[in-house]
């Protein structure tokens, strides 16, 4: 969706207010990174949306609730920080990846040729994924919730070739008129729908992703029954936030 | 510096250090505030916590995305309770009210109106909203706190788009000059 100048400034009071729909924000965004004018109504706007939440009169919260954000911040801090790079060095992952592929290969001699050919196609995108990572790419893990435990998925952002995609594995099948969205969050909490997909029935699946990740920090997956549209169905997966 | 009196700056510079007092301080600063937002768009008190603690867990890890030429800290925080209790109120199945009246029937603080007066930054917005006609008031508030998209709200309001847009339009120009003289 591109929009013109005066279509983008007609969307200005609604951005701000935080009332359009996925598909029209970001194609505000895209026409703000472009438009020092819109971007300047823009910041003005936003300056009356800041206030409203001021007419609201404080509320406590429970007691209990200082001690759970401390507490998951504490937590927070010991696990190991992923600052868009591997906690391991990208030689040791390689190394690593090409262990385990063949560990993997080694047993399944007596196995199938069908399923000696998805381990391949397993290998091969672990291989891909240990290439890019070795790039310099970087990386975000998403796990299962709820019902979905077990899935898995890793929102790599190639740095060579500047493609994004994620590599699941283990997804749940889902119903008919379902489908997996992947959704990209900004830092203001604003969810941008990537991509949807079914799930191939294999033990890993990779989904292209076309956007440019590095303005968003976090990743999630729900199940939608819409191909567009505000996120409104089951969550599946979410990452930690990025840029930790 | 006793914490208390410690700046905003100087707490987000903290939470870069992954400083835990410095967080403890920016809740006890800005948790009420924060949990009324969410609790007035969410309508309930467990679900608005947990988009408060999100919140702050957000700030936490991502302390580098605040910039100090889009408002303040306190803006900041707002704004990241704001967009994500509203994202859970989108995602909720079926969360559309069908009539209008449903719609304007959510949690509203005119039970609190007297404790309201001894904040007079509150006070002075709240007034700024009440000079607004009826219909632009309406259109901002079910926009802000309801979550509706514009197209939501010419269904919902049973009005074309551009008038809501244009109810949106001359509404925020109204606010903003009753928020400028008001400073």
């Amino acid at each position: 969706m591109t929009l013109t100048h005066d279509q983008a400034h007609d969307l200005l009071e609604g951005y701000a207010l935080w009332s359009l729909d996925e598909r029209e924000r970001a194609a505000v965004d895209r026409h703000l990174a472009e438009c020092e004018r819109c971007r300047e109504t823009a910041r003005d706007l936003e300056y009356v949306a800041a206030a409203i939440p001021e007419s609201v009169v404080d509320r406590a919260p429970s007691a209990r609730l200082r001690e759970r954000v401390l507490a998951a911040a504490a937590g927070d801090a010991r696990a190991p920080r992923r600052r868009f790079a591997l906690p391991l060095r990208p030689a040791w992952m390689v190394s690593l990846v090409l262990l385990a592929s063949a560990l993997v290969s080694g047993g399944v001699a007596v196995r199938s040729q069908l399923e000696l050919a998805r381990v391949q196609a397993e290998r091969d995108e672990l291989w891909t994924v240990a290439l890019n990572v070795s790039e310099g790419a970087r990386w975000w893990y998403m796990a299962g919730v709820a019902s979905f435990e077990g899935s898995e998925g890793t929102l790599i952002d190639a740095k060579r070739s500047g493609e994004a995609y994620v590599l699941f594995h283990d997804l749940k099948p889902i119903g008919a008129d379902q489908r997996y969205a992947i959704w990209l969050i900004r830092p203001d909490g604003g969810w941008v729908r990537a991509a949807n997909f079914t799930p191939s029935g294999g033990a890993v699946q990779r989904v292209g992703v076309p956007l440019s990740v590095s303005e968003f920090v976090q990743c999630a997956v729900t199940i939608e029954t819409r191909d567009s549209g505000a996120p409104q169905g089951t969550l599946a997966m979410e990452s930690r936030v990025f840029g930790q | 510096m006793p914490d208390l009196d410690r700046p905003d700056d100087d707490l987000l510079r903290g939470l870069a250090a992954r400083d835990l007092t410095a967080l403890g301080t920016l809740y006890d600063r800005y948790n009420r505030p924060m949990f009324a937002l969410a609790y007035r768009i969410l309508g309930d008190g467990q679900s608005a916590e947990d988009v408060v603690q999100d919140a702050f867990l957000a700030a936490w890890r991502g302390v580098e995305t605040f910039r100090r030429d889009r408002g303040t800290v306190r803006n900041w925080l707002l704004s990241i309770t704001h967009h994500r209790a509203v994202d859970i109120l989108r995602r909720r199945t079926a969360f559309h009210p069908a009539t209008l009246e449903v719609a304007e029937s959510r949690p509203s603080d005119a039970d609190t109106f007297v404790e309201a007066d001894r904040n007079v930054v509150g006070k002075a917005v709240r007034d700024a909203l009440a000079t607004l006609p009826a219909a632009q008031r309406t259109t901002i508030e079910l926009a802000y706190f309801g979550g509706y998209t514009q197209s939501e709200l010419s269904d919902l309001l049973g009005i074309p788009l551009g008038t809501v847009k244009g109810r949106m339009r001359i509404g925020m120009l109204k606010l903003r000059r009753a928020l400028e003289a008001m400073r």
